[in-house]
Order: structure tokens, then C-alpha cells, then sequence
């Protein structure tokens, strides 16, 4: 199998003010295939965001990086440099998680989609062009006549169709979907999601999926990381990891949702989450965890593989 | 069981301006007709997607726009038609926590001054106020210590609590939730949700939650109305709602992988799925259908009513 | 009270804060602002002559000696130490500036915030007679005004008020207007709280600090305007022995060949008035509009 991304004690820190750096993603090491689904999942502030932007090679320019990270072989972070040239925007686009700002309002959706492939594409005539933007608008299920309409005439839902069209123009091989579907209704979510696993296997893509819905995760992915306080904390095939979890964390999340019928109390998880900067010493879960133990406050277990699955505690350490 | 909230044949429209160069409105209808009855003490959850009016009722309730037809009567006062004193008396009867904390609770203002706002008009002495915000923030469960910190250096969750203190500060007996924890992380919305439903219990209030989870609304709801295009298309007992539903639409809501590529909803006079309802039949695109009672539940739908 | 206000300051000062750590240029501005409050503070103290300064001691005998030890910026037609005449004149500048900018932020703050909460026909006729007073040349406006009120000195600061405000009014009423679609304005008018309350607590602090910084770099402007009344029209001034920037710089012009340092000296005060506090606004505004940053590229 291809490895489509491959990371290696990746850290992730922008600069604060008083050039400190804040660390916001530290020992990230992941190996994805190329043509599979993989779910970055985690609260808000986890750093699963700065993730899927260093993948798509959008970090800003007061991000510091140290480790590594290769796109099909291609080193692209390595140290602090980063070298993105040729990959960003033809290897690895990124969905955007609003819609309405990576659309254009003043320019039809034919023209944006157009101007895209034009770009990608110079040598094609005009007419070639007219119809490449047709088959886009057929893989996204959006109509003919969409070609003609601006932005604000469209849905959510259509807009957030049209902005993966865009992303598609390019014919990349990685796509990374930042919360495609928070913005959207409960239905129009599982539709987008199927369109994306749709697209994902007739492209042949490797998607790169990040959400905070666990449902969302549980309809579309393969293999899933779920994401505390910067770090991988349980990582694995989709169906084991949201069914028999392994961290503490995932245990008690998955057991945070409110389900169907069900008028059992939920768990909930005591204190928040910790922003980046006061992460906690030891394992960063420690102060909300229910099995903690002395050891947890004073060291940070490593990602100890199991099997197919990695997990991040100390129980697992015997 | 007695009525606290009536609402009687309600419309509400906004008006739109056609655009920047011409003068002129368009109407857009955000409700049209809802008709509810809230007994006391029950949650009634109403769920629905965006656009399906669903917080513009609860804006209709608490005075922010304004009726275009029907009535709300609340303990079978016209609300529409107080002013000055008993408009204030009502208000500390109904309360609302809004969606985005940031945004309900200015980040100037420390939090003993947010959650003691409400009894302003009172004109309490210092140590009746203080001991009522005290006493509101053992019950949820909140430091006292936190009662000098500004607002913008707490968190959403955080936020949240301080809302829902300040809407519990004036005893009321109806509190309006407006989609109160979807821009929470998942183990901070099982918190409140957690002490929404204990709160409920400790303080016998009645609650209308508004939320597009259908999920998260019938962990707290017992009754549940469902909504589209500015309509009721439902309402009933939470699990009556959930295991069997009567409308096209709730069943789609109840199982979106099963629901058809094109899902349109129409904004008109007429029902708003006809466009791929499975059960559509030609009076559909004729005649909106009328309110069908079926045991303690209602529906809108031509499948259940002759014609 | 003081917790209150220092709260409101507290935003203004860490956005200059963040700004001289960040622009070399904005800490340039800063100490001239500094330098010019220092001097206007100070100058009827330290003024070697006070007399000549306040123009009541006139000495032809001694007229247009150029600068030396004895004066450092030499004499005028009159005999006159122009170093204490300009440090008269620099105190009352920036006295009359800051009393004029000071008042139009709070007459402007409190009445855009007030419109837009008030009911709409009391808004409509608010926001059209600011944008009226807007329409007219603010200095033709003011210079007529002042005649109209008499022609004294505090006339020609009420003029500038009258015309100072609606700016300020404008832009408390577009935030104010963003701001009143908040829940936190609503509840509390809900729960029917004063309007008073509401602009005090709600509205005014959330808008003031940009406001701030705002009136601080209209304060050369003003500067400006001031002495162009006083200069073209001689209005608010009783006789040309008053020390006025307007007024030293009209009547050495007559001798700009002959004793260059009468004119220069308070053209460049009034220059550098009007620069650096321009400077100061303008480089906290790009710093937090990035946009704009380094848009001087543009003049070229």
C-alpha cells in the first residue's frame, strides 16, 4: 500500500506574544494509506484543525513546526521549514469548514469553477473547459443550471456542494474536509458525508476527515484518531474505536452523546478540555480521567500500539 | 394540567429589502399559523431545520418581533398587549438563554453583574440581590469565587452556566432554550443538558428547548413539535414521536441516511414536502391539510384526514 | 466607577501597548505626542519671556532679531521672543484642541449610541441630521457659526464641536447598530431596563476604545482647523497680540523673506502637531487592519 501521509513526532506551535512559543499539536505520528477515509475527531481547541492545515500546507506564517511530515514520500515539513510548493492546492486541497467564504460572491459558480481549471489546466479551449465544469457539477449531484447562479442564490447545503466542486479542480489526491459539516442541518449533513465517501471512492482519494460528531465519524470513516489536548490518544480502525473504546477519553465521550430513546443520565466528563499553553503535566486526560493513578500525574504514557489500535494511557502498560 | 402558554393561529413575517438599489420590501413568512398549547411544568422540544422558524417563535414569545396575526397568551394574558409595569412582571416570568454565550453576555461586565441584571427593575436592597445571586449559583453548581471575573475570560461551557443563572435569577416559571448547547463541545453539552434537566426538577419549570438535534431534544423533552417552513408538522409525546412517527418528515429527520438525494422543502401555502413525500396525493398540491388529532398527538398531513 | 472607567481605558492602552511593540514608527509618534504635551503643559512656566509670550510687552526696538543665546528662536516684527510666544501658543492649541475632541467623542459617543436603540423615527431623524451636519465644509461651517456666536475664541470651539461631533456620533451609531442585534442588549431591554443603563453599561464600553484612539488622532486635525479659522478670518480673536498659531503664522508671512524664523518656527509646530498625531491613529488602525498595511506603497 501507498502511505498518502506520513508524520513523525510532528510538533505544531504558533508564536503567542511574547515569542513564546505555543506548542498546539505535539508527537503526532501517523501513517495514512492512500484511497482510505481517516477521522480526525476531538473537542473544539484540540488542535485537530492545525492538523488538517498543516496537511493542506496552510499554516500561517507564525507557526513553527519541528518534525517531519511527507505527502506521498515528499518531504514537506522537515524542522521548521516548510516546503509546499507543488503539493498545496494539486496534491492536498482543503474543504473549508463555511461554505460562503471560499465561494466568490460576485462571480457565477460556472466562472469560479471555470477559473480553477483554467488555472490547473491552460491548454484546454474554452469549450472543453464548459464541459469539465459540467461533469464537476455531476459529481458533486448539483444541476446544470447551477453554472449560472451566484453564491447567495444557493443553500448551505448546494453551497457547501459547489466549494467541494471548486476543491476538486484541481484533481487532487488528498482532501482535507475541516468540519464540513457543522454548518449544516442534521440531514444535509449525512448528505454531504455520503458525497464525500462517494467521491472518495470513485477518485480514489485519501480523505482526510475532521469533525467533532461522532455519528458523522461512526457513517464515513475507516480508520479514526481521536484528538485531546494536542495528542493522538487512541487511534485505530473506525468500527473498534467507537465501539469497544480503549481510552479513557473515548469511552466517556462516546457515552456523552445523547442517544435515541434512551433516558439513561449522561456522563459527564467533570471540568473542560485544557486550551493549548496549560496543558497539564503528565497525561493531559489526568485531572477529568475516572481510573486515574499516581503515575498519570507525573508521566505521559506514549502511543502503545495493541494489536491494530494505539492507545495513550498508562492502564495499558502492564 | 393546566396551560401556561397559549399560542393561537400565530404569523410572523420579516421583511427583506429587495436590494441595494431598489426601494422596497419583500415578505418573508417565518411562521405561519402554529397553533401550541404548553402545559405547566412539561419540556416541550421543537425541532426543525434552519429556517423552519423554530426560534423566531421563541422570539415572538418574548417580544423581540412582532405578531403579524394570531395572539400568546401567556397564564391567558394577551402578551402583545401589555405595556410598562405588567410587561415587566411577564418578562421576569419567561426567561431565555440564547445559542451563542459570547454573544448573550457582554465581555465588559463582570459575572455578579450579569447574572444580578435581571432584577434591576426590582429595585432590590444590595443584600437581597446578593443573596439571591448566591443562591442561584450554588444551585448550578458554580465557585462563588467566579462572580468577580469578566466574562470574556471564561469559557463557552462556562458562559453557558452564567446564562442560564441569570435566567433562573427571577424565579421564573417558562424558560425559552434556543438551541442552547449546539456551539458546545460534546462533554460540556452532556454537562447542561445534565443540569437543565435537574434544574427543571428542583425549580418545577417548564421548558420549550429548541434545537436541530433531534437526538439532544428528546433527551430533555416531553413533548416534541416538529417544524418546517414556518409549520408545525407534529407534535407528541417524545417516544410516541420517535418510534412511530406520523409525518414523511419526521421519519426522514429520524433516519437521514434513508432520506431522498433531493430534499427539498417549499416555502408556500402548501405543505412544504410534497415535492418527494412517498404518501403524496394530488390533494397535496391543492389544500394545506388540516390539524388531525390521533390519541394525545396531532398532525399536518393528508395521509391521516379524509377529504 | 473608577473600575468602570479604567475597564474602558484598559482596551485602548493595550491596543497602543501591542502597537509600540510592534511599529517603530507609532513610538516616534508617541514621543512627540508626549514631547508637545510636556512643552504645552510646562510652556507659561518655562517661557524665558512670559510677558512678550502672552503679548502683553512689546519691544520695537528689539524686532526681527534672528535666533541666538539670548532668543532661541529670534523676534518677531513686535520685538517679541517667538520660542515664548509659540510655548503660549502650543498650551492654548492643545488645551482648546483636547476640550474640543474630549466633547464631540462624548456627545457623539452617547447620541449614535442612543439613536440606535430609540424608536425608529427618532433614529431616522438623528442619523440624517448628523449626516447633514457631515455634508457641510466643516471649516466654512464652523467659521460661520463662530460669527453667528459671536466671534469670540470659545465660539470658534463650539463651532468646531458643532461640526466635531457628527463624526464621532456616526461611527458609535454604526457599531451601536451592530451591537443592538446582540443578546446582550436585547435581554436586558427585555427584562426593561433604562436606556440609560443600556447605553452605560452595554453599548459604550464595547465601543469607546477604537473611539479613543480615534479622537486621539483627530486632535492634529483639529489643531489644523483652529489655526485655519484664526489664519484666514482672524475670527475668535480679539487682537493680534493674542499668542495663536493661526494668527503668528498670518502675520509673518508678510515677512517670510526678510526674518524666515518668525513664519518657520510655528508652521513647523503646527506641522508637527498635525503629523504625529495623525501618525498615531494611523498606525494602531493598520496594525489592527492589515489590510492596509504598508498602503504607502500605493502613493508611488
Amino acid at each position: 500500500m501507498v502511505l498518502a501521509i506520513e508524520s513523525n513526532n510532528l510538533y505544531i506551535g504558533y508564536e503567542s506574544e511574547e515569542n513564546l512559543i505555543l506548542w498546539v499539536v505535539e508527537d503526532l505520528s501517523l501513517e495514512i494509506e492512500h484511497g482510505t477515509t481517516f477521522c480526525l475527531i476531538g473537542e473544539s481547541g484540540c488542535g485537530k484543525s492545525t492538523i488538517g492545515n498543516a496537511v493542506a500546507g496552510l499554516l500561517p506564517p507564525y507557526a513553527r513546526t519541528k518534525g517531519k511530515l511527507s505527502i506521498f514520500g515528499h518531504t514537506v515539513i522537515d524542522g521548521d521549514s516548510r516546503r509546499f510548493n507543488g503539493v498545496r492546492g494539486r496534491v492536498v486541497v482543503k474543504i473549508p469548514q463555511d461554505p460562503a467564504s471560499s465561494l466568490n460572491p460576485f462571480m457565477t459558480i460556472g466562472e469560479q469553477l471555470s477559473l480553477a481549471i483554467k488555472h490547473y489546466y491552460p491548454k484546454l479551449g474554452n469549450g472543453d473547459v464548459k464541459n469539465k465544469v459540467f461533469e464537476l457539477l455531476e459529481d458533486v449531484k448539483l444541476e446544470k443550471n447551477v453554472f449560472d447562479l451566484y453564491p447567495h442564490q444557493l443553500s448551505g447545503g448546494m453551497k457547501q456542494r459547489a466549494a467541494i466542486a471548486l476543491a476538486l479542480a484541481s484533481e487532487p489526491r488528498i482532501l482535507v474536509a475541516d468540519e464540513p459539516t457543522s454548518a449544516l442541518d442534521a440531514y444535509l449533513r449525512i448528505s454531504i458525508a455520503n458525497l464525500l465517501k462517494k467521491l472518495q471512492k470513485e477518485w480514489e482519494l485519501t480523505l482526510v476527515f475532521i469533525t467533532h460528531d461522532v455519528s458523522i465519524a461512526r457513517h464515513v470513516c475507516d480508520s479514526i484518531a481521536v484528538i485531546y489536548a494536542g495528542r493522538v490518544v487512541e487511534l485505530g480502525e473506525a468500527s473498534k474505536v467507537l465501539n469497544k473504546p480503549m481510552h479513557p477519553y473515548t469511552e466517556l465521550l462516546l457515552m456523552a452523546i445523547p442517544r435515541r430513546l434512551s433516558r439513561e443520565r449522561l456522563v459527564d466528563i467533570p471540568g473542560m478540555p485544557p486550551p493549548p499553553g496549560k496543558y497539564p503535566s503528565g497525561c493531559k486526560f489526568h485531572p477529568r480521567c475516572p481510573y486515574v493513578f499516581d503515575k498519570c500525574r507525573l508521566l505521559e504514557p506514549l502511543l502503545k500500539k495493541l494489536d491494530s489500535e494505539a492507545v495513550r494511557c498508562w492502564k495499558y502498560y502492564e | 394540567m393546566s396551560s401556561i402558554l397559549r399560542i393561537e393561529n400565530l404569523y410572523v413575517s420579516y421583511k427583506i429589502p429587495l436590494g441595494h438599489l431598489r426601494y422596497g420590501y419583500r415578505k418573508i413568512w417565518a411562521v405561519k399559523g402554529v397553533d401550541m398549547d404548553v402545559p405547566h411544568g412539561i419540556a416541550l422540544g421543537i425541532v426543525g431545520g434552519s429556517g423552519s422558524g423554530k426560534s423566531t417563535i421563541l422570539k415572538a414569545i418574548l417580544g423581540f418581533v412582532k405578531p403579524e396575526r394570531g395572539r400568546i397568551l401567556f397564564r391567558g394574558f394577551d402578551i402583545a398587549k401589555l405595556k410598562g409595569r405588567e410587561r415587566r412582571v411577564i418578562s421576569r416570568e419567561i426567561s431565555y438563554v440564547p445559542q451563542e454565550p459570547s454573544q448573550s453576555i457582554n465581555p465588559k461586565m463582570r459575572v455578579y453583574d450579569v447574572v444580578a441584571e435581571p432584577l434591576k427593575p426590582l429595585k432590590l436592597s444590595v443584600d437581597e440581590v446578593e443573596h439571591r445571586v448566591y443562591s442561584v449559583l450554588e444551585v448550578l453548581d458554580l465557585d462563588p469565587s467566579i462572580r468577580n471575573m469578566f466574562a470574556k475570560e471564561l469559557s463557552g461551557g462556562m458562559l453557558q452556566r452564567i446564562a442560564i443563572a441569570r435566567a433562573i435569577i427571577t424565579r421564573p416559571s417558562l424558560v425559552l432554550l434556543d438551541e442552547p448547547t449546539s456551539n458546545l463541545d460534546i462533554s460540556i453539552q452532556a454537562q447542561i443538558l445534565n443540569m437543565l434537566i435537574d434544574l427543571k426538577q428542583k425549580l418545577n419549570l417548564t421548558y420549550i428547548f429548541v434545537s436541530h438535534d433531534i437526538d439532544v431534544v428528546s433527551y430533555v423533552a416531553n413533548r416534541i413539535a416538529v417544524m418546517a417552513s414556518g409549520r408545525i408538522l407534529e407534535e407528541g409525546n417524545v417516544d410516541k414521536v420517535l418510534t412511530e412517527p406520523l409525518h414523511p418528515y419526521t421519519s426522514m429527520l429520524l433516519e437521514p441516511s434513508k432520506a431522498p438525494e433531493e430534499m427539498k422543502l417549499l416555502d408556500d401555502e402548501l405543505c412544504p414536502i410534497r415535492s418527494w413525500c412517498p404518501w403524496r396525493q394530488e390533494i397535496c398540491s391543492k389544500l394545506y391539510p388540516p390539524k388531525t388529532m390521533i390519541g394525545d398527538r396531532y398532525v399536518y398531513c393528508w395521509r391521516y384526514s379524509k377529504h | 466607577m473608577i473600575s468602570y472607567v479604567s475597564s474602558v481605558l484598559q482596551e485602548a492602552f493595550s491596543m497602543a501597548r501591542k502597537t509600540w511593540r510592534r511599529r517603530y514608527l507609532f513610538r516616534v509618534a508617541t514621543l512627540l505626542i508626549f514631547a508637545l504635551a510636556f512643552l504645552a503643559i510646562l510652556g507659561p512656566y518655562i517661557a524665558p519671556y512670559p510677558r512678550q509670550g502672552m503679548g502683553i510687552e512689546i519691544d520695537r526696538a528689539r524686532a526681527f532679531k534672528p535666533p541666538s543665546l539670548e532668543h532661541f528662536l529670534g523676534t518677531d516684527s513686535l520685538g517679541r521672543d517667538v520660542l515664548s510666544r509659540i510655548l503660549f501658543a502650543l498650551n492654548r492649541a492643545l488645551a482648546s484642541c483636547v476640550f474640543v475632541v474630549v466633547l464631540s467623542l462624548v456627545i457623539g459617543l452617547f447620541l449614535g449610541s442612543f439613536a440606535a436603540i430609540s424608536s425608529k423615527p427618532v433614529e431616522a431623524i438623528v442619523s440624517y441630521l448628523t449626516e447633514l451636519l457631515l455634508a457641510l465644509p466643516s471649516v466654512l461651517l464652523s467659521a460661520l457659526l463662530a460669527i453667528l456666536f459671536g466671534g469670540t475664541y470659545e465660539a470658534v470651539l463650539i463651532a468646531l464641536i458643532v461640526t466635531w461631533f457628527p463624526w464621532y456620533a456616526r461611527i458609535a451609531y454604526v457599531q451601536a447598530r451592530g451591537l443592538r442585534e446582540l443578546d446582550f442588549v436585547k435581554i436586558p431591554m427585555y427584562y426593561g431596563l433604562s436606556k440609560w443603563y443600556i447605553v452605560t453599561k452595554h453599548i459604550a464600553p464595547n465601543i469607546v476604545a477604537p473611539m479613543i484612539i480615534e479622537a486621539l488622532s483627530d486632535i492634529g486635525s483639529v489643531a489644523l482647523e483652529i489655526s485655519a479659522i484664526t489664519f484666514l478670518f482672524g475670527i475668535g480673536i480679539k487682537s493680534i497680540e493674542e499668542p495663536d498659531l493661526g494668527v503668528m503664522i498670518a502675520y509673518s508671512l508678510r515677512d517670510v523673506t526678510t526674518a524666515p524664523w518668525t513664519f518657520l518656527a510655528p508652521a513647523s509646530i503646527l506641522a508637527l502637531i498635525a503629523i504625529s498625531f495623525t501618525l498615531f491613529g494611523e498606525v494602531i488602525y493598520e496594525e489592527y487592519h492589515p489590510v492596509l498595511r504598508k498602503r504607502w506603497w500605493l502613493w508611488f
